[in-house]
């Protein structure tokens, strides 16, 4: 299990554009928003599908960039 | 399930921490914008600003007090008072914030069915008024009694010493009371006593000038790093400028953060500075180095009595009639009587090594060295205080070392007006305003012409001293006690005795006070008082200066100065003729009453070397230093200055001046007096008179008294030594500065400091509770050996500031037995870990 | 993989490369906080992997000192740290927090003198503010330090304005200090002008030593 926060920031008039893509992705869950930015939890069995999911967001359209906040793994499947 | 709900928590966790980070960004980028707009307007907060003193220590740092509306708001140091040039400690840093604790009291309390309770002024001050006349009438002036203090301005003092000393028009006896005293008779008696055997003048003759200009500074039993702050870090100053050859010597019982400082620190057992003093003469007068010309001109040699006991029988039972006595000796008597002080002996007794010893005495006896010796409590605070105080003098005599900028025997005084009001006012048992006492007749008809009542209502007999004040409440004979801004029942030394005879005895306590205490928990009645800048007011510092101040702002609720409450009880004393005691003593207009009093109390001073500044002068200049001398006769009211006025100097104003503020009294470069006194008598040699000292042919009295032990000394049972004092951050009992959360917060309560080696065999670590006990009664305190103080092996201190543990519970209220102040700085106690 | 070596090289490269904002102290705590912990502790990273958010050690503190991190403090949730200003580490000679401790989190061996704890290093954060430094005598901190005259020392300097008095400016030694934090709890301040920051014991530079390291210990107490 492997639960992650983010600060996403935005451009201000994407902000709509941002949360409907966000609202797309599996194991992605908005959890607030402020201004022109929004705190979003991930939710994964290992941290490199966190990675990716982190890595998509950033991609979006409007997303200006990302900030970890927390990250807190246990029982990760370990891909060895 | 499990699973599930933790993962919940992590994820509302993560989701929690999110959001507030995200939230917290922007509050961080807002915040500072509204502090620079904070700071932009606070210059123009619109502050008024006056002028006032400290209200702690006897250094008397000016400051000045900013109102804004009726509040102070801020204080800062004033630059234009010489005795601090615009520094505070952390004290007077809170100065302000003593007067908004939470507690304040705002209205009179009248005991009632064991509670006190709230009452109007008009209750309060018709039942004391009622049991003064009741008591007065039925027992006489000598069944009351006032507790003052060295906090008291000197228009309380002096309002205060009038009332008490005009009861007589009262009472069946027809005399006053003399039965008022000072808690600076806890404080600086033995100063007192010993600056008047010595010099018949009380108060120091130097200035905190001799800071700057001496080499060598001798602190004995004062740990000024803590107590005197800022004039200690005048000393430090010095020492800067001159690292090589300025030295610093300490002389204590324990390791302190003045002795930190010190580049020589001598640890000696308790009492045994006595013998150390007779040491340092000895060496003096073995090695030639006295000043022959000077102690030939200006010095006679006198033997004490000696056997002279502790005072520790209820009215002094145990002190021969003769202690005081001073018997006429030739020098080489005295060279003979110290010459058994021997480095040898002293060093065995003492624990001093000897080269310590030695090293001390070499650079206190060289002719090339400009010497101070500063002392406060370790001295005063001893059953020897007056001969100890005497000790010193006699070094500095011996050496001519006196009286000079630089040198001069320096004696602090631990109160705001000490001097100003305990001692200038002559608030004690046995004392009248300017030095004078109520034994002399001269003196009460003086005082009485002044205060225009007859002289048969002075009473010729001193009244009791504070140790005796309370045994006789003990003993039923005081049935009425009126403590004004002083906390005794924290204070006095064997507290159980005290606080156990103000609860159970028949006598009527009156307190007034600013905010609740260990006093007014006894108290039957208990009067709101205003404090500090709430009334205008005036103190007088170690210095001899004198600083005004008005009142600034309004007290709270119905709090109200103690001179309005004496005035009050005072006009509802009636006498026969349907006059009051009001009409006859406080006959002021309501208007201008403090220049009234000031006016009246100057004129004792005037033409005597003790001449006070006039109440303008004092109004506008940050402080005054007396003598205040004015050139002519119709002014000074006694002497005619003219022909030496143009030879004296004038550090503290221009050269010309019709006054000059004397900075070292005595000197005729600085003295007008003694200038005069040396025109007079050409015979005199030197620049150097004793102009006050009339009794011994203006002569300073060099005494040879011995070491003699202290009045409990550690044994089987109690095998330590307690010492007791105070701390930078706390003042007294704690009362205003326990109220400042930042200084609490600082030192939140009173630990007594181990030395680390008996912790250790004691078995006790930095936090245990300890308990101390002596032959009076135990406390628990929290142990400290971190190391702020180091009692030397054998010995333990405790500062009294806490009024949840009283150290003076265990104190023993043994006296010296001619200045009659208690021993606050030895006693034996054991100790175990709780 | 290793899962921290996959945290580090993975999330850094991953998402640290592409967004300038985005950085590693989010791995460490929650934002720019620092967590001083008990007496003994690991290095922080070691701590938070040992540390099994037990809590025992703040029940074990006799004086309240311990606070425990809450759902805010990230994944400093659970784990032990002190706020110095609410309240210090009095430095327990027994020391009942590390003794307590299931795990090597706090570690007892580490200890072999409690005047060797080292929780951080005082430093005056705001000598403006500061009032010895401008000349009240205030020196709280020095006198409240329990290595009075070892971690803090005080050297004297003339007051430059009244050219009469003395500047008695604390001075702290990192070799004493042990972070224990009784001087910012006492500093009579609004903010505290002395605090504690984090730093290890002997971080300073090897390859040269300062005079005053040579000629140490000569002054010494002069009891």
């Amino acid at each position: 299990m492997v639960i992650s926060s983010l600060v996403i920031y935005c451009h201000s008039e994407f902000l709509d554009y941002v949360s409907e893509q966000i609202k797309t992705l599996p194991c992605v869950e908005i959890v607030g928003s402020h201004n022109s930015k929004f705190a979003v939890v991930i939710e994964t069995e290992t941290t490199e599908q966190s990675a990716e999911l982190a890595e998509e967001i950033r991609l979006f359209t409007g997303v200006l960039s990302l900030e970890l906040v927390t990250h807190f793994f246990e029982d990760e499947v370990q891909n060895s | 399930m499990e699973n599930f709900s933790r993962r919940n928590f992590l994820k509302s966790t993560a989701a929690s921490v999110a959001i507030s980070s995200m939230i917290g960004c922007e509050q961080k980028k807002t915040a500072e914008p509204l502090k620079q707009a904070a700071g932009g307007s606070s210059d123009q907060l619109g502050l008024e600003w006056d002028k006032a003193v400290c209200r702690f220590c006897g250094t008397g740092c000016g400051v000045l007090v900013g109102r804004k509306d009726s509040k102070i708001v801020a204080t800062k140091g004033d630059p234009d008072c010489y005795s601090n040039k615009g520094l505070n400690c952390i004290k007077g840093y809170f100065l302000s914030k003593i007067l908004y604790g939470e507690d304040r009291l705002t209205k009179p309390l009248i005991r009632k069915n064991g509670k006190l309770e709230e009452a109007t002024w008009e209750e309060a001050l018709d039942l004391i008024a009622s049991k003064y006349v009741e008591i007065l009438k039925n027992d006489g002036s000598n069944a009351v009694a006032m507790f003052g203090s060295g906090q008291w301005t000197i228009f309380e003092g002096y309002a205060a010493t009038k009332f008490m000393r005009s009861l007589g028009f009262v009472s069946k006896d027809g005399v006053g009371s003399n039965n008022i005293e000072p808690n600076a008779r806890m404080c600086m008696a033995s100063a007192v006593a010993a600056f008047m055997r010595t010099f018949q003048s009380d108060e120091p003759m130097g200035s905190y000038e001799d800071i700057e200009h001496a080499d060598t500074f001798v602190l004995w039993g004062a740990n000024m790093a803590e107590m005197h702050p800022v004039l200690f870090s005048r000393i430090v100053d010095t020492k800067i400028k001159d690292k090589i050859h300025v030295k610093l010597v300490d002389l204590g019982t324990q390791f302190t953060r003045t002795s930190e400082e010190a580049d020589l620190y001598l640890q000696f057992k308790p009492q045994t500075d006595l013998a150390i003093a007779n040491y340092f003469a000895n060496y003096i007068v073995q090695n030639n180095l006295y000043d022959k010309d000077f102690i030939e001109t200006n010095t006679v040699f006198k033997r004490g009595q000696t056997n002279i006991g502790y005072g520790l029988k209820d009215g002094g039972a145990d002190i021969p009639k003769d202690a005081e006595a001073m018997f006429p000796m030739t020098f080489d008597e005295y060279k003979a009587f110290v010459s058994t002080y021997t480095l040898e002996y002293v060093s065995e007794l003492s624990g001093v090594p000897k080269e310590k010893l030695e090293e001390a005495a070499r650079l206190i006896a060289d002719p090339k060295r400009k010497v101070v010796s500063f002392w406060t409590m370790g001295f005063n605070q001893h059953t020897r205080g007056t001969w100890v105080n005497q000790l010193v003098y006699n070094i500095h005599l011996l050496t001519g070392k006196i009286s000079k900028p630089g040198n001069g025997p320096f004696s602090l005084t631990g109160q705001p007006s000490a001097c100003g009001t305990a001692r200038e006012v002559g608030t004690f048992s046995h004392r009248l305003p300017a030095d004078m006492v109520v034994a002399n007749e001269e003196h009460r008809k003086k005082t009485a012409e002044i205060w225009k009542i007859p002289v048969e209502k002075i009473n010729p007999k001193p009244g009791l001293h504070t140790v005796e004040m309370f045994r006789a409440i003990d003993n039923g004979k005081i049935k009425l006690l009126w403590v004004q801004v002083t906390n005794p029942f924290q204070s006095m030394p064997n507290l159980n005795r005290y606080r156990k005879a103000a609860q159970e005895k028949d006598v009527f306590i009156v307190v007034s006070d600013v905010y609740p205490t260990r006093s007014t928990e006894v108290a039957d009645v208990v009067l709101p008082s205003a404090m500090w800048t709430e009334k205008e007011g005036a103190y007088g510092n170690a210095e001899r200066r004198t600083q005004h101040w008005n009142k600034i702002v309004e007290p709270p609720g119905e709090a109200k100065t103690e001179i309005w409450q004496m005035f009050e009880v005072a006009k509802r004393m009636k006498l026969d003729d349907g006059k009051t005691l009001a009409d006859l003593i406080y006959n002021y207009n309501p208007e201008t009453y403090y220049k009234e009093i000031w006016e009246e109390y100057r004129s004792f001073s005037l033409g005597i070397g003790k001449d006070l500044a006039p109440y303008d002068v004092l109004k506008e200049k940050h402080g005054v230093v007396w003598p205040y001398v004015h050139k002519t006769k119709e002014i000074n009211t006694k002497v005619d200055f003219t022909e030496v006025w143009e030879n004296v100097e004038n550090p503290e104003g221009k050269k010309g001046d019709d006054f000059i503020s004397v900075k070292w009294r005595y000197n005729a470069k600085y003295d007008p007096y003694a200038a005069k006194f040396l025109k007079d008598h050409p015979e005199h040699k030197g620049e150097i008179a004793f102009y006050k000292a009339k009794g011994n042919d203006y002569k300073a009295v060099v005494l040879a008294v011995p070491y003699e032990a202290a009045a409990e000394e550690p044994n089987n049972e109690f095998p330590f030594w307690l010492c007791t004092g105070r701390v930078l951050e706390h003042w007294h009992t704690g009362t205003m500065t326990m109220r400042v959360p930042e200084l609490r917060r600082a030192v939140p309560r009173a630990v007594v400091n181990l030395n680390p080696e008996d912790a250790k065999t004691l078995g006790i670590k930095g936090g245990d509770l300890v308990k101390i006990s002596s032959k009076r009664g135990s406390v628990v305190f929290p142990a400290d050996v971190n190391g702020r103080s180091i009692p030397a092996k054998g010995s333990v201190f405790i500062p009294f500031f806490d009024e949840t543990r009283m150290v003076n519970e265990i104190t023993i209220d043994a006296y010296c037995p001619i200045s009659k102040e208690p021993d606050y700085k030895k006693c034996a106690v054991k100790i175990e870990k709780v | 993989m290793e899962r921290r070596d996959f945290l580090k090289k993975g999330l850094a490269t991953g998402l640290v490369t592409c967004t300038s904002s985005f950085s590693l102290f989010a791995l460490l705590g929650q934002d720019n906080k620092t967590y001083f912990r008990p007496p003994g502790a690991l290095p922080e990273n070691e701590f938070l992997s040992a540390c099994i958010r037990c809590a025992k050690c703040v029940q074990a503190c006799p004086y309240d000192t311990l606070k425990l991190g809450s759902v805010t403090d990230g994944k400093n949730a659970g784990t032990p740290f002190i706020n110095f200003r609410e309240k210090p580490c009095y430095l327990c000679e027994d020391l009942p927090c590390v003794k307590v401790c299931p795990t090597d989190a706090l570690d007892i061996k580490s200890l072999v003198n409690i005047d060797l704890v080292h929780i951080g290093t005082a430093v005056i954060t705001d000598r403006e503010a500061c009032l010895s430094l401008n000349g009240i005598r205030c020196e709280i901190c020095y006198r409240v330090c329990p290595m009075i005259d070892r971690a803090i020392t005080l050297e004297k300097h003339e007051q430059e304005i009244t050219q009469k008095h003395t500047v008695f400016e604390p001075v702290i030694h990192k070799d004493y200090c042990t972070g224990c934090g009784i001087c910012e709890n006492a500093c009579p301040l609004d903010e505290s002008a002395i605090t504690v920051l984090p730093s290890q014991r002997g971080d300073k530079a090897k390859h040269y030593q300062y005079l005053r390291e040579q000629v140490k210990h000569k002054k010494g107490h002069k009891k």
